[in-house]
């Protein structure tokens, strides 16, 4: 090509960028430049060159959609060399919103209409690239003239061209198909082909349509040398066998004929895939294919492998049973070097798989996980994991042997299927009964084994598996053999390194533990002897060791229980507060400890039980349940802050505290039926209490308020009305640690040093988290107490009734979540709080018995039955109220 | 209609060659979609089979000394098919430029298109046939010598 002097050629660029390879950006730049102002030239040569080059570097990523109206004058040259690259230039870079396409049109119809077969295929092959339905519309008529050209070569690509016309503008493509398929019978074999495939992506979109045309395939499908075509028409008996099954044994003898004779992988794979989409019914053809597919399968070509087990697992899905015997060869596959063989293996392996054969094969899966790297590992898990569950464990028979197999994918380094696992064995621990103890025994291995803690202390997921592992521990503590050791190791140092949730289910394992084997050894004297199912070394000797060891036990405890109390979390720390009150109930006396520790016990003793995700639909819905009228909006603000309600119930008109009262009664009239029982006496009350649980919060925290106020709040009473409202109150002191006189008068007399110790392990928990404080503060006083007396007043109230206007909200609030040990239980389970069943007892034995006593009212009835949230947070304040 | 793209990669992940069929990927779309492929690809070694899954696409690649020959296709394409094709675009190529290099198809670029748009119209494979392919390019170099 004649170059100006001083324009750089195409290839001129090529070697400029490769010689500049440092500053590659700035060459382009300047160059980019350079075309910009050769493509205004008026010499065709050089803006031929010019877009030759911006072509080029639009394929390495640089716009050019700026110079589209350049490409139009390029590819309307007469000239055969620039016009090539006008075509090549606008294939590449037109779109539909490419503005000149107006101008394309006319251009591409001349060509269609030259003589020139050059000109026509480049204008054909443009028309390919660029069609909208404009394009596809305005020359759709000439495309489809070409199909009689007299050249081949032009009627082929006009064939498929026509094709992608049709997709742009579907309305052609009945007038045109007559024409198209009378070239079926064209004598060029090549536009036979290429007709074919149009006709095989039409029939894939829409095989009803040509069910009709089957006798044609079938006769082409006889007749066709063309190892192309033949792989189309198999595509389309594919699409169409699925529809009409009687074409099955139509087509059966021409491809068993082509799957013994043909020496082309690629068609005999297309024969295996035909077999597989439709003809599965037919044994004689599946079984031809699948001795193939074995070849495939055992080649030591990684794709013929990898393309075996493609097709191996749409066999699996259609016909498991024919497969089988494929469960070998996808097993030793698993040690290939190549993922994505292993994981289609992988795929097969887990279609496979049957009652019979789990063991084996998950042990075959799991023996290649040491050599494995991480993804891997974590994949294997993954099958592992998904075909035991399937199907709610179907397959699955020696669950002892499997939650085995769940011990050993936890201590798998890097798993992140923690959660899964521990949601498999707490399942399988709370489901089967019988399986209660093994899974007891099962997860010890990982509880003893300080690896695995330092393992969960660095990260990853086997934290989870440990929470699970301590829950089951604790919940299931009469299978617990080796009381001493479980103790020891649910208090190894490293646990500190664990979430404070992990943490949290330790420490409540060591004093379900305790409890129990206390039990079971100070109490058996008045049940028959020896029968309880925590044995230890010196269980069936004299008396004065039981007592003795659960000293021992005590004092362990006692010992290492302190470590927690440095946790952030307030719960871990009020949990260890709560497990050293229990340890400090011991007077070391049988005659009275066991009575105390039998009634713990049958606190804790509780089962869970597993509860139907379909529980809530059983319980029947109340006839006057009223659900969307809105509860909130005046109610709240009136009780929290009478002013406040003032302004909004009142609405301007009405500035009387009862007589907006009223109002708001009125509006909420029939929800609200039990607390319109609550007299204003009583609501100033409210008011008044939470002024001054105001005041003192501000006295405590001063720093946080502005100048002003604050000097009224030092004379503030701390309990101002206590006979009103004294029950959320002391629960806000006696969880804060705060001086109440109150508080020690309700105290049981020999609590007293249980108490004491735990209040200074709180007091010192205060100093660690004021934050924590500010909120159970704020939480408590501003909050708590009015809906509590408000559902003091209506006593009568039955728990499944509709929900009273005004109290759901603040209820939240009064019992927040880590207030309630029942929150922290094992996150998967429905009916899990069983924890916090251990909360209550010690609480009530402190002496601050009532708001725990709500709480713990609470959550048992969350266990008994699944209620909406509302409802169950109506339930506690009717309860609280009650106590 | 079955084959998406054709790409031709050097090792060191350079495309040395887009021809993208059937739908309109932008600039910013294509150079994102090369990146993640190629590096898919190159990752791979030869004892690892040569057909990957990205996106929608079946990307089947082929290796001629530095040179990657990737085409991506749809669900339906038959994999091993394609790398016949290949193939035989490889021994076309070979024939037009005689031994053929990453050099030649980078200075030769124009060729290489117009010889692939012999080979594939629209997305399916038009003609395989070597003669028949290198006939209409071999007409234009003679009009290109004799201008």
């Amino acid at each position: 090509m004649g170059i100006s002097l001083f324009q750089k050629s195409l290839r001129d660029m090529i070697s400029g960028m490769r010689s500049n390879r440092n500053n590659e950006e700035k060459y382009i730049q300047k160059t980019m430049e350079d075309i910009k102002k050769e493509l205004k030239s008026t010499d065709m040569k050089v803006k031929t060159v010019a877009l030759q080059k911006l072509t080029y570097l639009n394929m390495l990523g640089f716009d050019m959609s700026w110079a589209a109206f350049h490409v139009v004058e390029v590819m309307s040259t007469p000239k055969l060399l620039h016009k090539v690259v006008g075509y090549q230039a606008a294939a590449q870079s037109f779109n539909e919103s490419t503005d000149v396409m107006l101008l394309v049109t006319n251009l591409i119809k001349k060509d269609l209409i030259s003589t020139n077969p050059t000109e026509r295929s480049i204008g054909l092959d443009c028309l390919s690239n660029i069609v909208t339905l404009d394009l596809a519309r305005d020359l759709i008529a000439d495309v489809y003239g070409l199909l009689s050209s007299s050249s081949a070569p032009c009627r082929k690509r006009s064939a498929l061209v026509l094709y992608c016309c049709f997709l742009k503008y579907p309305d052609a493509l009945r007038p045109c198909f007559k024409g198209l398929v009378e070239h079926l019978e064209d004598n060029e074999q090549s536009v036979v082909c290429s007709v074919v495939s149009v006709l095989c992506e039409l029939v894939i979109r829409h095989p009803h349509n040509y069910l009709e045309m089957a006798p044609l395939f079938y006769r082409l499908l006889l007749s066709s040398t063309n190892n192309w075509m033949t792989m189309k028409l198999l595509k389309i008996f594919g699409a169409l066998t699925p529809l009409e099954p009687r074409l099955t044994k139509k087509i059966a003898e021409p491809l068993k004929g082509i799957m013994q004779q043909t020496m082309a992988k690629s068609l005999l794979f297309e024969c295996i895939t035909t077999v597989c989409s439709g003809m599965t019914a037919n044994e004689d053809i599946v079984e031809m294919a699948l001795g193939h597919l074995k070849d495939f399968v055992l080649d030591s070509d990684p794709n013929l492998k990898y393309l075996g087990f493609k097709a191996l697992e749409q066999f699996v899905r259609h016909i498991p049973q024919s497969v089988l015997r494929f469960g070998n060869a996808a097993l030793m596959c698993l040690s290939t070097a190549d993922p994505t063989i292993r994981s289609s293996a992988l795929r097969v392996i887990s279609g496979l798989v049957s009652k019979k054969d789990l063991k084996e094969v998950v042990v075959r899966i799991l023996d290649h996980v040491p050599a494995a790297d991480t993804a891997y590992r974590n994949e294997l898990s993954d099958v592992v994991l998904k075909i035991c569950r399937r199907e709610k464990y179907a397959l699955v028979s020696d669950f002892s042997w499997y939650l085995n197999v769940l011990v050993e994918l936890a201590r798998v380094p890097g798993s992140t299927h923690g959660k899964e696992i521990a949601f498999q064995i707490t399942d399988i621990a709370c489901r089967v009964e019988a399986m209660r103890e093994d899974a007891v025994q099962a997860v010890r291995t990982l509880l003893i084994d300080p690896s695995v803690v330092e393992m969960a202390g660095e990260g990853g997921s086997i934290a989870e598996v440990l929470e699970a592992t301590a829950w089951i521990t604790g919940e299931y503590a009469s299978c617990v053999e080796h009381p001493k050791e479980t103790i020891e190791s649910l208090l190894q140092p490293g646990i500190l390194k664990l979430p404070c949730r992990v943490q949290a289910m330790y420490v409540q394992a060591i004093l379900k533990v305790f409890v129990h084997v206390s039990n079971d050894l100070l109490c058996e004297d008045d049940d028959d002897n020896n029968d309880g199912g925590g044995g230890e070394e010196g269980e069936e000797d004299v008396e004065i060791d039981k007592n003795a060891v659960v000293g021992e036990l005590s004092d362990l405890i006692t010992a290492h229980v302190g470590q927690y109390a440095c946790s952030p979390d307030p719960e871990v720390v009020e949990r260890m507060s709560q497990l050293k009150a229990v340890l400090s109930l011991r007077t070391g006396d049988q005659a009275s400890d066991g009575p105390t520790y039998r009634r713990l016990h049958s606190i804790i003793s509780q089962e869970l039980l597993p509860m139907s995700g379909k529980a809530q639909r059983k319980v029947p819905r109340p006839e006057d349940l009223e659900v969307v009228t809105p509860i909130m909006e005046e109610f709240y603000d009136e009780d929290v802050d009478g002013t406040a309600a003032e302004h909004e119930v009142g609405d301007g008109e009405a500035a009387d505290g009862p007589e907006a009262e009223r109002a708001a009664q009125f509006r909420s009239a029939d929800a609200a039926q039990a607390l319109t029982e609550a007299t204003d006496e009583q609501r100033r009350h409210a008011q008044e209490h939470a002024k001054n649980q105001l005041k003192e919060h501000r006295q405590r925290h001063g720093i946080f308020y502005l100048a002003g106020e604050d000097k009224e709040a030092e004379g503030g009473a701390v309990d101002g009305d206590d006979g009103s409202a004294g029950l959320p109150e002391q629960s806000a002191n006696s969880e804060t640690g705060s001086a109440d006189g109150a508080l020690a008068g309700q105290q049981g007399g020999g609590m007293d040093s249980a108490y004491s110790k735990m209040r200074k392990k709180k007091s010192r928990h205060r100093k660690k988290s004021a934050v924590v404080e500010v909120r159970r503060d704020e939480d408590d006083g501003m909050a708590a107490d009015s809906p509590v007396k408000q559902a003091r007043n209506a006593l009568d109230v039955n728990p499944l009734a509709p929900l009273e206007s005004g109290e759901g909200l603040p209820e939240v609030e009064a019992y927040p979540t880590h207030y309630g040990a029942g929150e922290g239980g094992i996150p998967t389970y429905d009916a899990a709080p069983t924890t916090a069943m251990a909360a209550g007892p010690e609480a009530d034995l402190i002496g601050d018995a009532a708001p725990r006593e709500a709480k713990r009212g609470k959550e048992k009835r969350r266990r008994r039955k699944h209620k909406s949230r509302k409802h169950q947070q109506e339930d506690a304040g009717a309860e609280a109220a009650a106590e | 209609m079955t084959i998406k793209f054709i790409l031709l990669v050097n090792k060191q992940g350079q495309t040395r060659l887009a021809k993208y069929t059937d739908e309109f990927l932008s600039v910013d779309e294509r150079v994102m979609l090369e990146g993640e492929i190629v590096r898919k690809c190159l990752s791979r070694t030869e004892k690892q089979c040569s057909i990957i899954q990205h996106r929608n696409y079946k990307v089947i690649y082929r290796r001629y000394a530095s040179l990657f020959f990737l085409v991506g296709v749809d669900e339906e394409e038959n994999e091993l098919a394609i790398m016949e094709f290949i193939h035989c675009v490889v021994e076309t190529m070979d024939r037009y430029f005689g031994n053929v290099c990453e050099l030649d198809i980078m200075f030769h670029i124009e060729k290489a298109h117009y010889l692939l748009d012999e080979m594939v119209a629209n997305g399916t494979i038009l003609d395989t046939n070597r003669t028949n392919v290198l006939t209409p390019l071999q007409m234009l170099d003679k009009q290109q010598q004799s201008s």
